[in-house]
């Protein structure tokens, strides 16, 4: 059963992966292009580091550092983060967590795949023939007047938001219609709850990110002057429509993070989830609330200031449900058996690093604090520690669990802790101190500074190159275990969960004979059972 | 939603009411994100006229409640044979669903000609947005009008122009006998699609040419 | 999930009567668009709007007899596109209020002003176009 054929073997050549309809390879391409992108972002952030190591220009024009950090910034949000788990590591488990043989319309999964990667050419494009300098936000009236190839991108943005699209919509009516009999709501496991929640957010919040950007062209293009100020329109309008979008679209980012996190939990602790539906509500409450928070992107740009009252204490709420998640995952190690294997020093440092991305979200979140802070680096280390510390801890946790079912094989676990070394240390120093000198008042976004901010960027650059030092480790590991690793048995961990009850790689219908009957919770393990 | 195989379940559905359902659900999900799409257009006009109530009194006179009402009986009428289409896939009347689609094509064709001759008459007289905005009024912004009714109808008319292909490919594959009252999959969504289309005229219509 | 097998065909009627209904609706919104109510014409044209896309929505596309979750899935879009309205425009509407109640409540003198009441914002050079607009709006 584990050896012989499975997915990866099953049908040979180029074509085989280019055109097939399994989820499953499906995945693994995406996981492909993802990392791809994710180094690509992550060249661009050692190169914005560097340049930042001296107050005055050290080898790049003020205009190529604008570039870099526009092209860090949208290559990281739609090309890495956005679709990271809920398209590679989403698409592989979805359905096999289901206990369906593929996603609901599969050919549509690979649509959306290939529309993917023509948004990214439209990104590359952008990069060669002008690159962008508006920053990701591309806000009006700089991106309607800027003379570097805005439309590329934005077309890019455009396309992207449609493979979202798409594969929100294909995530829905999966679990809605191709649950294995028995597999009733709250049997589901969390990761898919949360696919599920994220899913929700794409298909109602990405469509406003494709007008928003259609407009942006058509404001570039012919001048429908409703978001130019010098054609009658307003800016603050584009802000309103470019974060009806991105705001839940941070809750995209964030939410697949914390499925992946509450099945690792529950795996190496050998525990139930401690309070299992609580989380999967506070996932659709978290997908709820996502929608009325956008506002607090605006507290200074000339918004209402009843609207930004409202928006504050809009977003204070965010942090019930994400609160209640933190205080789960946590309840749920005690008494566990915990074993600590490389998922779960991601899980761990997960925990610490999510909960001060969300504590200081909550002082951004208050309005007298936030005109202090805003545009600070203290923002930038923010959204960091949520997207970094949060999503790619997770993401790494995913990558590190999943790793032996994906491909078949083991990984070195004592280079995994290494690596993980490198990466918790190298990402602590490069944004804590950034809190420190954001709320000194260094202002994000500039290419020079002032000299008594030296210090501060030296240690962030510093943190930077050991945090790529652990990258490039994991890399290699990787590499090496899919060329000499150890075969994978089925359920190397000892999870309970669905997917380690089938080969590993999987075959290609995943399940070998009929669909499986789900009669069980997700997390049956003896402990933590009531 | 992309099953082309006649009455026959893709493999990974046990059974064609689960294939059934799983493509309207989807499609329904489609509807959802268009609508999403075109809000923030209505979210721009409230915006616009809002600030700018009289001005958007003055700019609409310039467009023709008459056009704009015949495209909208024309509009229903498409929808209701679109329904009537699929009725009669469901009851196995080939033919008669081959020219109800054929009716509802004719339908869009007139839309589109109707909607041609209002944007030539714009096009001639300088209303358009801002950059080629040459049209006289009494008020400065009344480019914003032209900006959002442009970009409102010509997004509409897109979805118009998709509709036709989607009908266009409906009536070959019906006209091949592929549909029957077993499987009539994409009758039924390129049906919903177009009374999404309809629904989205239904409510541009009294915004763009009977502001008060 | 239902287990129906066979496919539910809408009864005539029901079309028959929607598209009579959408007719009868059309002219009424144009006939009373062309009597001035004021501010009332809006709401009327809006409701009839409603009326008709509710009509199209239960007949023509069939919700009234659909699976529960589709409408579901229809309405409650419904919920966040008023979300998206309402927020929006409470913002547009309430902005520049903080400034009057400030003078008027509080008699704070403000050293914020509001874009537009000096008369100069951005740069100039910013469209072909912007120059002349901006020099006819403000002698407008």
């Amino acid at each position: 059963m584990s050896s012989g054929t499975n997915y990866i073997n099953a049908t040979k050549g180029i074509k085989s992966w280019i055109f097939t309809v399994d989820h499953k390879r499906i995945g693994i391409m995406y996981l492909a292009f993802v990392l791809l992108a994710f180094f690509l972002g992550g060249m661009f952030a050692i190169l914005l580091r560097l340049e930042l190591l001296t107050p005055s220009a050290l080898y790049l024009t003020a205009k190529q550092y604008n570039q870099a950090f526009t092209l860090h910034g949208a290559i990281m949000v739609f090309l890495f983060i956005v679709p990271s788990i809920p398209a590679s590591l989403g698409n592989f488990f979805l359905p096999i967590q289901l206990g369906a043989i593929d996603v609901a319309f599969p050919k549509l999964n690979l649509a959306s795949l290939w529309i993917y990667v023509i948004g990214a050419v439209f990104c590359f494009y952008s990069i060669i023939g002008g690159s962008v300098d508006t920053g990701w936000t591309f806000y009006t009236p700089y991106s309607s007047s800027t003379d570097t190839s805005v439309i590329p991108m934005i077309m890019g943005v455009f396309i992207l938001g449609f493979s979202s699209i798409l594969t929100g919509i294909n995530f829905i009516v999966t679990v809605h219609k191709m649950r294995a009999p028995g597999l009733s709501w709250f049997k589901m496991p969390l990761f898919i709850w949360t696919l599920y929640s994220t899913a929700i957010i794409q298909v109602l919040a990405t469509p406003v990110l494709a007008i928003t950007v259609l407009l942006l062209m058509l404001e570039r293009t012919i001048g429908i002057g409703i978001f130019d100020p010098a054609l009658g329109g307003d800016p603050v309008l584009f802000q309103h429509f470019f974060w009806f979008y991105s705001h839940p679209a941070v809750y995209i980012m964030i939410l697949p993070a914390m499925g992946v996190i509450s099945e690792v939990v529950a795996t190496f602790c050998k525990k139930k989830l401690f309070g299992y539906e609580l989380m999967a509500y506070s996932s659709m409450a978290i997908a709820f609330i996502s929608f009325l928070v956008w506002g607090h992107h605006l507290y200074v740009s000339g918004q209402s200031p009843y609207a930004t009252m409202l928006f504050s204490l809009l977003t204070f709420l965010v942090g019930i449900p994400s609160g209640i998640k933190v205080f789960n995952w946590i309840a749920t190690m005690y008494t566990g058996s915990i074993d600590l294997k490389s998922p779960f020093l991601y899980f761990l440092s997960f925990i610490f690093l999510f909960t001060i991305g969300g504590f200081t979200g909550v002082v951004l979140g208050s309005l007298s604090l936030d005109i202090h802070l805003h545009d600070t680096y203290f923002v930038v280390a923010h959204f960091h520690y949520v997207m970094m510390g949060g999503t790619v801890m997770a993401f790494l946790a995913g990558l590190h669990y999943w790793w032996p079912k994906m491909f078949g094989k083991m990984y070195s676990e004592v280079a995994a802790r290494i690596a993980f070394i490198f990466v918790f240390v190298g990402f602590n120093m490069v944004f804590f101190i950034q809190f420190i000198m954001g709320s000194k008042g260094m202002p994000r976004r500039y290419y020079n500074y002032l000299p008594e901010f030296q210090p501060y960027h030296v240690v962030s650059t510093i943190g930077s190159w050991i945090l790529a030092v652990g990258f490039f480790i994991i890399l290699g590991y990787f590499i090496h275990s899919l060329m000499k690793g150890k075969q994978a048995p089925p359920n190397p961990w000892g999870s309970s969960a669905m997917e380690w009850k089938i080969a590993s790689p999987p075959t290609t219908f995943n399940f070998d004979e009929n669909l499986p009957y789900i009669d069980h919770g997700p997390y049956d393990y003896p402990k933590g059972n009531s | 939603m992309s099953q082309s195989d006649n009455s026959t379940v893709a493999h990974h559905f046990e059974h064609a009411h689960q294939q059934f359902s799983a493509a309207k659900l989807g499609m329904w999900l489609f509807i959802v994100q268009e609508i999403l799409f075109f809000s923030a257009l209505f979210v721009a006009y409230a915006v616009y006229r809002g600030l700018h109530p009289e001005m958007f009194i003055d700019a609409h006179h310039h467009l023709s409640w008459k056009m704009g009402g015949t495209n909208t009986l024309v509009l229903i009428i498409s929808s209701f044979t679109m329904a009537m289409s699929i009725r009669a896939a469901q009851l196995n009347q080939r033919m008669a669903s081959f020219w109800y689609l054929f009716t509802t094509l004719l339908c869009a064709c007139m839309f589109m000609v109707i909607k041609f001759f209002e944007y030539a008459e714009k096009i001639h007289h300088g209303y358009l947005p801002s950059f080629w905005f040459s049209g006289e009024g009494v008020y400065e912004t009344m480019h914003i009008f032209f900006g959002i009714y442009f970009t409102m109808t010509g997004l509409h008319g897109l979805h118009v122009l998709v509709g036709m292909g989607l009908i266009i490919w409906l009536m070959i594959e019906t006209y091949k006998g592929r549909y029957n009252s077993e499987y009539f999959t994409p009758v039924e969504m390129v049906g919903l699609y177009w009374h999404l289309v309809d629904l989205i005229w239904i409510f541009l219509f009294p915004l763009l040419y009977l502001i008060g | 999930m239902s287990d129906k097998h066979e496919h539910f065909v809408i009864p005539l009627k029901y079309y028959v009567f929607t598209l009579i209904a959408l007719l009868i609706l059309t002219v009424v919104t144009v006939a009373v668009a062309q009597v001035d109510l004021g501010w009332l014409n809006i709401y009327i044209a809006m409701f009839v709007a409603m009326i008709k896309a509710a009509f199209v929505i239960f007949f023509f596309m069939g919700v009234r007899w659909d699976e529960s979750f589709n409408k579901i899935a229809l309405f409650g879009c419904l919920l966040f596109v008023l979300i998206f309205f309402v927020i929006v425009i409470a913002d547009v509407s309430t902005r520049g209020g903080v400034y009057s109640s400030e003078s008027e409540m509080f008699d704070i003198q403000s050293p914020v002003r509001p874009i537009g009441e000096g008369g100069h914002h951005g740069d100039s050079s910013h469209h072909g176009e912007s120059d002349s607009y901006k020099s006819s709006s403000s002698s407008h």
